[in-house]
């Protein structure tokens, strides 16, 4: 099947025509960049689920129900401004509810507000990861005379001079998707270079 | 209280998911720019593309890109990026200027990028730094030097002495008569048809130079390098990663650590060390010379001599038309076909000299050591000692020998007829083969000596 840019939200909606998609793609720039920016989250998306206890919430919101007066009568003026509330919060979502807009798609030099809150989350979560493993790998890397050791550590000091600097440029330009793939490539480099180390320091 | 409340996070929450307006403004301007003089760009936050002409002109088009929460906003903040082009005695300078940002929210909430499409004289020499967008220069017939950083840099069709320095970001040079020098961080650097020298400096990065006329350096740090088609001198030096050297003109030198050495059909010397990996060699014009650690050496087809010096790892050495001589530690080695001296040491582990045209010396110790003489040949001295382990000598027909052979708990036989002198024992015997000619001597202790006929 031939597909188009257009067609890019219902493939991501259907595995089927991924395929296809992607081939549209290789000679796509546009397309390519917005599947990279997809598969990135898709990628990163399962490490931000997160699950904690919360048993005194559910006896909370129950008290609160029991606390709420059932059949109070709101007033009118207090429905017509909840309504009016809907209508500003539907005009304000519309083009957020729209990702792929003609705009943004034909010219992906800028993150939307939705990518760019995905990308900090990603960043967020890759962040963690890395201090993890960094405090995994800290245990040997750092005490370890060997010259592979000393690779390692001159490897992790230029990229975290790398993304301090980077960090520092998209602090005033977060919207710039070329920064923000810059700074996922480092960490992503960061992440490999220390789990390349801890695999070393496993064989070995 | 909480109906406000609720009212109050119904209205920030979609501000926060809102749309983004996004302004495009684009800047054209053209200068001249006399013969002899050059361009200086000044760029970041965007691409950099140059191309050439024949006419003393700079035209600049550039698109500017501003994102911010009205159009409004974008569009006001676009014009305060300017691009600056001005005109001086030395030439003409490019700059971009963005506004000063001081982090506060309403800059915060902006983004922007703006890409330069230049076209300058094909002669005019280009200073240009960016940072974070891509460099291309194509059909440069003029001096270049490039400085990027966070972003990747293509050099294509130039002519003169191009220098690019680069960080986080892949550089290519593609077609350039002239020299070519590169210095790269954390990216990789391919080099191809350079007609000129190339000096390439790269860390934590591949590295691929193809077709280099002159003479090529390298130097790499945790960087594997492939070189192919040298007109001049190979000089790589890297560590942890692997160098394959194909078809040099000349003389190649390889310095590497922690990563494999290979080099196929080099016309001058061959001069190659490593540690902690293999080393191979094919079709090497003059000698070769490797020292090596922790490393097998395989190579055949030397043209003059070759010297081989490594620890727990194989040699395998084969058709050398000058002398051999491998040094090594708890390794077997093995030599055939070699048309001059050779030499082996070694111990804890067997060696092997086949069809040896010139002089034979082994020195090994707790290790076997079998020795062949080619035929058709002239005689020439052979000398073993080792320990604990047989040796073993085949000799073609008559050759004439003059032998001294020693050992201690093994016995000594000789399959040719030897004509023995001097005291007869067990363990030690002198004598002649075929009349004598060139000295045989043969030390060993606890293990037989034996010479068959080949």
């Amino acid at each position: 099947m031939i597909l188009e840019c257009g067609d890019l939200e219902r493939a991501l909606r259907t595995p089927e025509l991924m395929p296809d998609m992607r081939a549209h793609a290789e000679g796509c720039a546009a397309c390519r960049q917005q599947l990279y920016l997809w598969d990135e989250i898709s990628r990163l998306a399962p490490g931000l689920h997160e699950e904690w206890e919360s048993p005194f919430l559910w006896p909370r919101i129950q008290a609160n129900l029991a606390a709420e007066p059932t059949h109070r009568r709101m007033p009118w003026w207090r429905w017509a401004l909840a309504a009016a509330t809907l209508v500003s919060l539907a005009a304000m979502l519309q083009p957020w509810m729209q990702p792929w807009r003609s705009g943004e798609f034909n010219n992906p030099a800028f993150l939307t507000e939705r990518a760019l809150q995905e990308v900090q989350q990603a960043e967020a979560a890759y962040s963690r990861s890395i201090e993890k493993l960094s405090a995994l790998a800290a245990q040997n890397l750092e005490h370890s005379s060997s010259p592979t050791a000393t690779a390692y550590r001159e490897r992790l000091t230029m990229l975290d001079s790398g993304i301090a600097e980077l960090k520092v440029t998209v602090e005033s330009n977060r919207y710039n998707t070329y920064l923000q793939r810059e700074l996922a490539s480092l960490y992503r480099q960061k992440q490999q270079t220390l789990q390349e180390w801890l695999q070393n320091a496993n064989h070995n | 209280m909480r109906i406000i409340t609720s009212l109050f996070l119904l209205c920030c929450c979609p501000w926060v998911g809102a749309a983004r307006e996004e302004y495009r403004r684009d800047f054209q301007k053209a200068v001249a720019l006399p013969g002899g003089r050059a361009l200086r760009v000044e760029h970041s936050l965007g691409s950099v593309n140059v191309r050439t002409q024949a006419k003393n002109e700079v035209a600049v088009q550039a698109a500017i890109h501003c994102s911010a929460d009205t159009a409004e906003n974008a569009r006001r903040f676009c014009d305060q990026i300017q691009i600056r082009v001005e005109e001086s005695g030395s030439g003409v300078v490019i700059r971009t200027e963005y506004p000063r940002n001081d982090g506060g929210f309403w800059q915060r909430n902006r983004s922007y990028s703006a890409n330069l499409e230049i076209q300058m004289p094909e002669t005019a020499p280009l200073e240009l730094h960016n940072r974070f967008g891509n460099v291309t220069v194509q059909k440069l017939r003029a001096a270049a030097t490039i400085h990027n950083g966070n972003g990747s840099v293509l050099l294509t069709q130039g002519s003169g002495r191009q220098r690019v320095e680069n960080s986080f970001g892949n550089v290519e040079v593609t077609g350039n008569d002239g020299d070519v020098t590169v210095v790269n961080n954390n990216g990789w650097v391919r080099a191809s048809d350079i007609g000129g020298t190339a000096e390439i400096t790269n860390r934590f990065g591949d590295v691929r130079a193809t077709n280099v006329g002159k003479s090529l350096t390298v130097h790499g740090g945790n960087s594997k390098v492939e070189v192919e088609h040298v007109g001049g001198i190979a000089v790589v030096t890297t560590s942890f990663g692997d160098v394959r050297v194909w078809d040099a003109k000349s003389d190649v030198t390889v310095r590497n650590q922690n990563g494999k050495v290979e080099a196929n059909n080099v016309a001058g010397t061959a001069d190659l060390e490593t540690s902690f990996a293999a080393i191979k060699f094919t079709g090497i014009g003059k000698g070769v010379r490797v020292v090596a650690q922790n490393t097998s050496v395989t190579g055949d087809t030397v043209g003059e001599a070759a010297t081989v010096q490594t620890s727990f790892g194989n040699v395998d050495l084969r058709a050398v038309k000058g002398g051999a001589r491998v040094t090594a530690g708890n390794t077997a080695i093995r030599m055939a076909g070699i048309g001059g001296e050779a030499y082996a040491k070694t111990s804890f582990a067997g060696v092997t000299v086949e069809d040896a045209a010139g002089p034979v010396t082994v020195e090994n110790a707790n290790g076997s050591v079998t020795v062949s003489v080619k035929a058709g040949q002239p005689c020439r001295p052979i000398a073993i000692q080792t320990s604990f382990a047989p040796i073993r000598v085949a000799v073609p027909a008559g050759l004439g020998y003059t032998v001294s052979g020693k050992t201690s708990f093994g016995r000594i036989h000789s399959e040719p007829e030897m004509a023995v002198s001097g005291a007869l024992t067990a363990d030690s015997v002198n004598g002649k083969i075929s009349g004598g000619g060139c000295e045989m001597r043969l030390t060993d202790q606890n293990g037989n000596i034996d010479i068959v006929k080949r």
